[in-house]
């Protein structure tokens, strides 16, 4: 006859053995050791600061442009198209290491895959004030993101003369008759022509800081080392690389990751195929052949 | 039509002992709805290594209706005791139809097949007079000790210890369950064990049930004793089956998804499998 404990342990489902010995977990660890604690992957998605912090940022930008911007606090990083670079250490030094062989130019255009390197033009700084506000954010920002890394501002040139200041003038008054006017007006033309900057390269007239030196490029690192680059200008690394092609243009490459080609082997051919057909099968099999194919019209 | 259908899956509550219904006052309306009627009960894992007082538990919880719309309150079942949990427990594999249940044995001196009949006003009048007394007296060399009776918390609890060996487990749940520890209990003999055992089992009946049967043939008296726990427990395995049959037979003949097939009420279910099993009869 079963005892009423017996059955209340039963239906209670009791468990039996020493505590320390008998557990799944004991047991475990007896077999394996100790568990060294589970690893938890945790992505932690932040949003950016701008649109959290909107006041504050506004605030900011209103008082960086006369701070940041003043000329005397940004003599050196402007190259000879009046290009602010903005650029970190990592990049310096990788640049300064290979500086000596041919195969820096390679070895940096690697480098550009995972560096970010932001470049602006100086209409986007001394344009109007809501650009360079703009731009202040983007530089902040990219400041912030890339977890500390320096942002140099560069030496900024004086702003250009105004041009067809004696004609507006005259128009605007209307005191000046119109054989007067046009005589400004070409007067003022010539001036501007002969004031076009030259074709060539203004780093050596003007003796601005030279992207070539490579202790004064600066690149803007991804300091997290899962981060893509999402912008890079080539041109300035090949500048720093001893390249003497002026950087005319404003070049934004956008980076989209890395795109594998598969080359595949030419599939073997058959004993059994006559020599003719093994020919024409060696002969078109010398193409490499490849799964990346665009068009273009 | 539709209420009146809706109320064939409902089924009384047991009456509650007058202390516990004075401590869960919002628990006065409560019915139970039928196990093996609703989706929910398809999740319900009877397999013997998930079996456990949480799984009684989480069946009652479920299955628990407030007539008002009143919420369940917080540990109603865990402090319940634990035959008041068997007497909730079997008034659910009884079902609506279901009034008594029958148990097969054969008779040890003749070995005449008979039958025990337990109705379940039986089983509710045996724990009615069970509840009467909330404590259990025992009287050992003088000395008295009282002891409750064991409720659904005390069971999870020593479910998730781990005993050396029987023996130790039942001084530990006697330990748990005195109300007045003194030098006695702490170092219980092997004695006194069934002296509390007896009271025990007389004061709370249905954990472990037995009676004596006289064989109709040869007039012995037959001691039968049944886990009514695990018989319920398998009562309502059998509903949960029955579910998931019904379910089968419907997403067969209708193509509808288990959702589809548990958004139709119990009562309209069975009009169409009723209408199944007419088709292929015919």
């Amino acid at each position: 006859m079963k005892s009423y404990f017996s059955r209340l342990a039963k239906q209670s489902r009791l468990r039996y053995g020493r505590a320390n010995t008998n557990s799944p977990a004991t047991a475990a660890k007896k077999a394996f050791g100790e568990f060294a604690p589970l690893h938890r992957e945790e992505t932690i998605l932040t949003a950016p600061d701008l649109p959290e912090n909107d006041a504050p940022v506004k605030e900011k930008n209103k008082l960086l442009p006369a701070e940041k911007f003043s000329p005397e606090k940004i003599p050196q990083n402007f190259d000879a198209n009046n290009r602010i670079v903005h650029s970190a250490s990592e990049i310096e030094n990788e640049i300064s290491k290979d500086n000596q062989s041919n195969a820096q130019t390679a070895l940096v255009s690697d480098a550009l895959s995972v560096v970010e390197k932001i470049v602006f033009t100086e209409s986007e700084i001394t344009g109007e004030r809501d650009n360079s506000d703009a731009l202040l954010n983007r530089i902040d920002f990219q400041s912030e993101i890339s977890g500390g890394s320096e942002v140099k501002a560069a030496e900024t040139t004086p702003r250009q003369p105004e041009y067809f200041k004696k004609t507006i003038e005259n128009l605007e008054t209307g005191t000046a008759d119109k054989f007067e006017v046009q005589k400004n007006l070409l007067q003022e033309i010539y001036e501007w022509v002969n004031d076009a900057p030259a074709p060539t390269d203004d780093r050596e007239q003007t003796n601005q800081p030279s992207l070539k030196q490579p202790g004064e490029v600066r690149a803007v690192v991804a300091t997290a080392p899962n981060e893509e680059p999402s912008l890079v200008l080539r041109d300035a690394a090949k500048n720093a690389m001893g390249n003497s092609k002026p950087l005319e243009e404003q070049n934004y490459n956008l980076s989209i990751g890395t795109i594998s080609i598969i080359v595949e082997e030419p599939p073997p051919i058959q004993n059994t195929t006559i020599q003719k057909t093994a020919v024409e099968t060696a002969k078109t099999t010398t193409r490499e052949f490849s799964r990346l194919s665009r068009h273009y019209l | 039509m539709n209420q009146f259908a809706e109320s064939a899956a409902i089924v009384d509550f047991p009456t509650l002992p007058a202390a516990f219904a004075e401590k869960f006052p919002a628990a006065s309306d409560l019915k139970f709805r039928l196990f093996g009627t609703e989706e929910s009960d398809l999740a319900i894992d009877f397999s013997l290594e998930a079996e456990s007082p949480a799984l009684v538990t989480r069946i009652l919880e479920q299955c628990a209706v407030s007539a008002n719309g009143n919420d369940l309150p917080a540990g109603f079942f865990r402090e319940m005791s634990a035959g008041k949990r068997l007497e909730c427990l079997l008034r659910l594999a009884a079902g609506k139809e279901q009034t008594e249940f029958s148990f097969p044995f054969k008779c040890g001196s003749c070995a005449a097949e008979l039958e025990l009949n337990l109705t379940l006003d039986e089983i509710a009048e045996q724990q009615r007079e069970a509840d009467r007394s909330e404590q259990v007296e025992v009287k050992i060399a003088g000395e008295k000790l009282v002891f409750r009776k064991p409720r659904g918390s005390d069971q999870e609890n020593w479910h998730r210890q781990i005993f050396s060996d029987e023996q130790s487990a039942t001084r530990q749940i006697i330990g748990s369950l005195q109300i007045n520890p003194n030098e006695l209990t702490r170092h219980l003999s092997d004695e006194v064990l069934p002296i509390i055992d007896e009271a025990m089992d007389e004061a709370d009946p249905l954990v472990n049930f037995n009676c004596t049967v006289n064989c109709a043939e040869c007039a012995a008296a037959n001691l039968f004793e049944v886990d009514l726990y695990r018989f319920a427990l398998g009562e309502l395995r059998r509903r949960q089956w029955r579910l998931l049959y019904a379910a089968h037979r419907l997403a067969s003949r209708y193509h509808w998804s288990e959702r589809e097939i548990f958004a139709v009420p119990h009562w309209r279910r069975r009009q169409y499998l009723d209408l199944i099993s007419d088709e292929k009869s015919k």
